[in-house]
């Protein structure tokens, strides 16, 4: 049983510096009832495929 | 739950790119999806270096099942006090892949990305690892 009371005074933000939103990213200045986010990320060493020209089927490992 | 209004004085986006948002106002629903595969391989381009394809790789077919995963409060209130938010500046440099800026109110955001890199080795390069 879980009981939340959120109560927002004030909120004055000098300056935002970003470098990069992306991939289904969000920045938002306002209020949202609900944020439902999922990734994926798949990278070397896991990843990777080694000796064939061809992307598939060829290579020693192939995750 | 009573929304604020979103006071911005200046802001400055450098770049946006591949279907990105920009949105100054209000909006209900941001559900976006990226799909990307990014290939590093070494030498100059191939015959070989297409091909790569989403349905060739799991990491784009697999569904989690978040159901169970979400958590709400049983209970949630929210009380504004006030009646807006201010942010003198907003300074970005880049917005890219089915992103959102947004000043403004939204209702809820579904999002989704999924991205896998793959290095193409060259057997001399897997010797050395």
């Amino acid at each position: 049983m879980m009981n939340l009371e959120v109560h927002n005074w004030d909120l004055q933000v000098g300056d935002i510096q970003i470098t990069g939103v992306s991939s289904s990213s969000l920045f938002l200045v306002g209020d949202m009832e609900e944020a439902k986010l999922t990734s994926y990320y798949d990278t070397p060493p896991d990843s990777y495929i080694v000796g064939s020209l061809v992307p598939l089927g060829g290579g020693s490992r192939h995750a | 739950m009573h929304k604020r209004t979103a006071h911005v004085n200046q802001a400055e986006l450098n770049s946006i790119s591949y279907s990105s948002i920009f949105e100054v106002g209000d909006s209900y629903a941001f559900e976006p999806k990226t799909y990307a595969i990014a290939v590093q391989k070494s030498g100059r381009p191939h015959q070989s270096d297409e091909g790569f394809d989403f349905h060739q790789f799991s990491l784009f077919q697999k569904e989690i099942d978040t159901s169970k995963m979400v958590s709400e409060p049983s209970r949630l209130s929210v009380y504004q006090h006030r009646p807006s938010i201010h942010v003198n500046r907003v300074n970005i440099i880049g917005v890219s892949s089915s992103s959102l800026v947004q000043f403004g109110v939204l209702h809820h955001a579904d999002c989704a990305s999924r991205i896998k890199h793959i290095r193409v080795l060259s057997p001399q390069q897997s010797v050395m690892d």
